[in-house]
């Protein structure tokens, strides 16, 4: 049985391919397409992953769409008859957007990825995120809490989910219903601070660790929790609707009572100066505060999810679960033994999701665990000759060996390289198959990496990757099991000792979003890091998603290459080969003199 | 006739310059237009003998530069507008854009189509660059109170003007040695202007047509609609509907098909 999930539309459109119950395959469209965030129908996606798995369309049973795009519309039109009228903008972009494309949904499915119309099959936003966070675990059953942004009706959904023999149960325990949400609250303040709504999240809960949470209570506010005898569907809390205007605007989310209470918002796209200014710290405490209300929120749905259902397993998904801050703070509070999440916990994710739920209530029930999350694509790598780009020259090594000791010796020479093997990782963070790796240590490198290569914000961190049998001696704070940190899904703290030599990769708060890293997940990356730790004695690299400012993740050779080229990395390494670059082209190290425009172009 | 979108854009231009953000915008789309110009004046020259040539790179040139005037500018009045200067602070997306452009410029025309003579080139360059002194000329008298366009325009009228003059120029060389191949060509520039404005209109009358149904519709009935709905307590802003369905979710075969 061949199943194919699909989500598209609003962000982050992506695939996955279900083969007999389990999950063979799955990208995002951006990673072909090569336009971040890509909504359109993930097309190329599909074609690639049949064509790897060997299967034409029509072999497909079931291609299964990740969500009910009619409920969504009759809530949509609801929002539109709740608000009027003060809803026209939001009601003409509704009217626009739906009546283009996405109430024709399965016809554009069916004739895009070219298979009948009756095989087109449609699941529930929150199931597909819980489902694809329970069928890719061995767990016979669990409590389910879905937070995101928006599903049909639903922001958040309590719930239960088991397998028997007969396929799959699911059974939804309390919801809250738009317009209250906790991903729209953080998706309003994230566009308040001036970045991009969708994208610019993780910029908020890494600028929330400069910040105090001096704005707790007034955001805390915000956020009420209902009443005991409110009715369903404002069960867990509801926003004061007075702050906010995601349902009237498609502009702007919040209202002038919210700029009342937290100040003037930092205009869109202006350039964030975390130069100390009022306004700095004032834009770095309300990001702290809105994390510090979230994680609380969340924490109170995950108790109540326990008194709900008394189970000791919670499998937590939605875009929100994508905030490993919070992640890490739900690991640890011991509300349930085990915290379980999906790598792609945003909407990409409910594809697989969509799929597997569509599977297991067609006969095949089983888990389809999820090792190390490497379901994408294999680059195309010749053996006989390196890749094509004259600005490296290539060097090819005889054995893995000898690749993990050259590529070490770079690294342990202050090198910045690009890191291709294997797989492509399924989901958001870079897990060692499409990765920039660096030194962890020197007071210099954070910014020298934001600055010269991925060109970003001075405030954002980088993340580390450490060897599983040194990973207790370096950080502390892990979630039960380290599971969620095996998958850069969660953030522990920093031993003090290992602070300096893990500056690059430290917090500014000490924390740090570590990947823990066993052999098995990713036997080279694992050899490369025994390598550098006989020659540094440090058993830790800085590891980054291999991509330039705006730009996805690289997929293929010649996506590294033209990034490698982009983010003028040292090196580049695709195994069996290494790419260097000349010294006066690379990227200048401290103390070196600041590359002019001219000399750069 | 030709001439009046230009006019009607210098006449209300205060709307625009009033707002640092559409003003800004509005520079980075004059600054993508001097940029499209300069590589096509720069291809098209290649294929012309001397001292045409060196006239048309002369020219090209200007609007290279004209483009950077029109970036700071923008820069200037609206910073976080321009380039998405947070993710691009060494602006090497913009040089990725430029080599976009000029791959744009470079795509071989498709085979069933002529290229135009260098009349008619010519002529295009004359009645564009003319049209763009009038818009100038009218955004500078009617924005005199702002220093920047009291400053910046003239540094461009120059260019323009010098422009207006060697096109028509050579528009009147060409006109000279085929007088009735040119006339036509003449008339084939006007009609390829004036369907290109004529579209910039649909455009915007669809843009107004769909604002105004929307509008008809939301407020002709949606509104109604809401207002006797909320009298009747069926649904307010805060709850959409009654309840939400909970309990178990039944996986068969209609949910699956249930869109």
């Amino acid at each position: 049985m061949n199943v194919c999930g699909v989500s598209a539309q609003y962000h982050d459109a992506a695939t996955a391919l279900v083969v007999d119950g389990q999950l063979v395959s799955a990208a995002q469209e951006e990673r072909f397409s090569r336009r971040k965030g890509d909504p359109s129908i993930p097309v190329r996606a599909v074609r690639r992953l049949l064509d790897d798995a060997g299967l034409a369309p029509g072999d497909l049973d079931a291609v299964v769409f990740y969500e009910k795009p009619f409920q969504k519309f009759f809530r949509i039109v609801a929002s539109s008859v709740a608000n009027a009228p003060f809803g026209l903008t939001a009601f003409r972009a509704a009217l626009h957007a739906w009546f283009e494309s996405r109430l024709w949904i399965r016809t554009d499915l069916a004739r895009a990825l070219e298979v009948p119309r009756e095989r087109i099959a449609f699941s529930d936003h929150h199931l597909s995120h819980a489902a694809a966070v329970f069928l890719t675990h061995d767990v016979g059953s669990a409590a389910t809490l879905v937070v995101d942004g928006v599903g049909e009706w639903a922001t958040t959904t309590l719930g239960r989910m088991r397998r028997d023999d007969d396929g799959l149960r699911y059974e939804v325990l309390e919801t809250v219903d738009f317009p209250h949400s906790l991903g729209l609250l953080y998706s309003a303040i994230t566009a308040y601070l001036g970045f991009e709504v969708n994208e610019g999240e993780y910029k908020v809960m890494g600028l929330a660790a400069h910040g105090e949470p001096r704005f707790a209570e007034e955001i805390g506010a915000l956020v009420e929790a209902a009443a005991d005898d409110a009715p369903r569907g404002t069960g867990g809390f509801r926003l004061d609707l007075r702050a906010f205007a995601h349902d009237r605007s498609v502009q702007k989310g919040w209202s002038r009572r919210l700029e009342t209470i937290l100040g003037p918002p930092n205009p869109p796209h202006r350039p964030f100066a975390a130069d100390g200014s009022e306004d700095a710290r004032r834009y770095a405490d309300v990001a702290a505060s809105l994390q510090r209300v979230l994680e609380e929120r969340l924490l109170r749905l995950a108790r109540r999810a326990r008194e709900l259902t008394g189970e000791s397993t919670l499998c937590y998904g939605g875009g929100v679960a994508l905030n490993a801050v919070a992640n890490g703070v739900l690991a640890r509070s011991g509300v349930f033994e085990r915290l379980l999440v999906h790598p792609a916990s945003g909407d990409a994710g409910g594809a697989v999701g969509a799929a597997l739920a569509w599977a297991a209530t067609h006969g095949e029930p089983r888990a389809a665990p999820l090792g190390a999350p490497l379901l994408g694509t294999t680059p195309d790598v010749r053996d006989d000759a390196p890749p094509d780009a004259d600005d490296l020259a290539w060097e090819r090594a005889d054995d893995q060996d000898a690749l993990c000791e050259r590529v070490a010796e770079l690294l342990a020479d202050d090198r910045v390289l690009g890191w291709v093997h294997g797989r492509a990782e399924w989901g958001p963070r870079a897990l060692g198959a499409r990765s920039i790796l660096a030194r962890p240590d020197g007071p210099d490198q954070q910014a020298r990496l934001n600055r010269m290569v991925k060109e970003r914000e001075d405030f954002r961190p980088f993340a580390p990757v450490v060897l599983a049998h040194r990973a207790d001696e370096l950080f502390e704070g892990f979630g039960p099991g380290r599971a969620l940190e095996r998958r850069m899904l969660s953030v522990v703290t920093v031993r003090p000792a290992w602070r300096e030599r893990l500056a690059a990769a430290t917090h500014v708060d000490g924390s740090a979003r570590v990947q823990v890293l066993h052999e098995e997940d990713a036997p080279l990356l694992h050899r490369l890091l025994l390598a550098f730790e006989r020659r540094t004695s440090l058993p830790a690299l800085l590891n980054t998603s291999f991509n330039h400012a705006g730009e996805p993740i690289v997929d293929s050779v010649t996506d590294a290459v033209a990034s490698a080229r982009r983010c003028r990395l040292d090196a580049l390494a695709i195994p069996p080969y290494v790419g260097l670059r000349s010294r006066a082209d690379a990227v200048p190290r401290a103390g070196d003199t600041t590359p002019t425009d001219a000399t750069r172009c | 006739m030709i001439y009046l979108r230009e006019t009607v854009a210098g006449l209300i231009s205060p709307w625009v310059v009033l707002s640092p953000t559409r003003f800004a915008r509005q520079l980075q789309q004059f600054a993508a237009t001097e940029l499209y110009t300069h590589y096509d004046i720069a291809e098209v020259a290649e294929r012309q003998p001397s001292p045409l040539r060196e006239e048309m790179h002369r020219h090209a040139n200007d609007e290279l530069r004209h483009h950077g005037i029109f970036l700071d500018w923008a820069r200037k009045v609206a910073p976080y507008v321009t380039a998405g200067a947070a993710d691009d602070p060494s602006g090497s997306r913009s040089r990725l854009e430029r080599e976009e452009v000029r791959a744009l410029v470079a795509q071989p025309a498709a085979p069933h189509r002529r290229l135009p003579t260098l009349f008619e080139y010519m002529t295009y360059i004359f009645l564009s660059e003319s049209r763009a002194v009038l818009q100038f000329k009218l955004y500078q008298w009617i924005n005199r109170y702002d220093r920047r366009c009291r400053e910046w325009i003239p540094r461009l009228l120059a260019d323009e003007t010098r422009h207006v003059g060697y096109s028509a120029r050579v528009a009147r060389e060409e006109f000279r040695r085929a007088p009735w191949t040119c006339t036509k060509g003449f008339f084939r520039v006007l009609g390829y202007i004036l369907r290109q404005d004529l579209l910039d209109l649909l455009r915007l009358v669809q843009i107004l047509g769909s604002g105004l149904v929307t509008g008809l519709l939301y407020y002709g009935v949606v509104t109604p609609y809401g207002l006797v709905k909320r009298a009747f307590g069926g649904v307010r802003r805060g709850r959409l509907r009654r309840a939400a369905p909970t309990g178990p979710v039944a996986l068969d075969d209609a949910f699956w098909s249930r869109s």
